[in-house]
């Protein structure tokens, strides 16, 4: 496309021959013989890189705030869908363990480790406390009662582990799995009385999510080897 | 604090954790939907829509992209889908677009980030979403096809026509100079 002015190529083509130069044989000739064009040529493909370059842009000040002013109501908890493994007996079994675990968990978070200790371990870059790991804080800074409630619940879960069923093949051994779901949501339940009490704690959030997500994933597992093998422990 | 678990504390409701991850995006996000929208104001209210919608749909996303990557194409839907401008401005009504400008203007003006942007601003809706879209943010003809509803030919020649009008508001001066003067 010639401008018939001036017989030199328009904006749009020296566009066009800068994306698919192959599909204009007679501009790019004319580009390489006309010291105009060439100059525009040259200028439209520093504004592209430049174009390119571009960077971030720093968003209004306030903008963080007015998005938490739209965003649903604080929701620490994630729901947890029921799980249907555990009507008649093991549910007995199930209370029991929360009045269990929600001692100890009482215990870790208001014995000696509270929001303080957590935001400590987060500022210092610490990984914060999972199922197995010891009391965040380090043992002086509990009491010996929820030391041993703790350590007795860990090991529990960690024997389980150890027991076929516990882990690899869920069927092999499905009421030591179905037993181990029962002492996670226990402990589950527990962690929910302690972030009533402490909601921005980070460490029992942390706590909390990785309980729910091992007792999700084991859930999962083990209501799909009972689907796929027929079986029904209800 | 890794990403994923950013993003499942945030899935859960997690305050703090959507605050980073606000944190760690927030300008690129901004800078998309800003030079989408072509308006301080509009850009602020649709940035927050997106971050909202983010917030809102975080079940949807599940983690084949980075957060950022994920957010990013968000806010690019949140800005390509907000209702047009009704009125069109006079200044961009360009009635001669791609003709030639024949005066040199300076590299600085080229190269400004701010000429740049003034420019962009100026372009109509339609020019800027494509140019934006192809030479800013690295879409494809078809993916922009895709995205706007458009043929991706209809995509390149938008883009051909954009090029040419921001290359003309980048040097307005050599237009006017260009209208008295002429070359050859």
């Amino acid at each position: 496309m010639i401008d018939q002015r001036y017989e030199h190529l328009t904006l749009e083509m020296i566009s066009e021959v800068l994306e698919e130069p192959e599909l204009h044989p007679e501009a790019a000739e004319h580009l390489a013989a006309c010291d105009v064009c060439s100059l525009e040529h040259s200028l439209m493909r520093r504004m592209l890189m430049a174009l390119s370059g571009l960077g971030e842009m720093d968003p209004p000040a306030d903008e963080w705030e007015r998005v938490e002013s739209r965003l649903p109501t604080k929701r620490l908890v994630i729901p947890i869908r029921p799980l249907h493994l555990f009507r008649g007996w093991p549910a007995q079994v199930a209370a029991a363990m929360i009045l269990f675990a929600g001692g100890i968990l009482a215990g870790l978070t208001f014995m000696g480790g509270g929001p303080d200790d957590a935001a400590t371990l987060v500022l210092n870059g610490e990984s914060l406390p999972s199922v197995g790991d010891p009391v965040p804080g380090g043992p002086e800074t509990r009491s010996p009662f929820a030391l041993a409630q703790y350590y007795e619940a860990v090991a529990g879960l960690e024997q389980l582990r150890a027991r076929p069923g516990g882990s690899g093949d869920l069927l092999e051994d499905p009421m030591a799995t179905t037993e181990r779901l029962v002492r996670l949501d226990g402990l589950i339940e527990a962690s929910r009385e302690a972030l009533a009490n402490s909601p921005t704690d980070p460490a029992v959030n942390n706590l909390l999510f990785d309980l729910i997500k091992e007792r999700d994933d084991l859930s999962l597992g083990l209501e799909s080897a009972v689907h796929l093998a027929g079986l029904d422990y209800r | 604090m890794e990403e994923q678990v950013l993003v499942e504390r945030a899935r859960a409701g997690d305050r703090l954790a959507m605050s980073q991850l606000y944190q760690a995006h927030s300008r690129r996000v901004y800078a998309v939907v800003r030079r989408l929208a072509g308006d301080d104001d509009l850009a602020a209210d649709l940035s927050q829509d997106a971050w909202v919608r983010a917030f809102e749909r975080l079940h949807l996303y599940r983690g084949e992209a980075a957060f950022g990557t994920w957010m990013h194409r968000l806010a690019t839907n949140v800005a390509l889908n907000r209702p047009r401008r009704r009125t069109k401005r006079p200044d961009v009504e360009a009635s001669a677009v791609g003709m030639r400008t024949y005066e040199k203007p300076s590299d600085e003006a080229v190269m400004s980030r701010r000429v740049l942007s003034d420019a962009l601003d100026k372009l109509p809706d339609g020019y800027r979403r494509v140019l934006v879209m192809h030479d800013v943010e690295g879409w494809t003809h078809e993916e922009i096809g895709k995205s706007l509803g458009i043929a991706s030919g209809t995509s390149k020649s938008q883009l051909h026509k954009a090029r040419a009008r921001m290359r003309q508001l980048i040097a307005p001066s050599a237009a006017a100079t260009e209208a008295g003067n002429g070359v050859q």
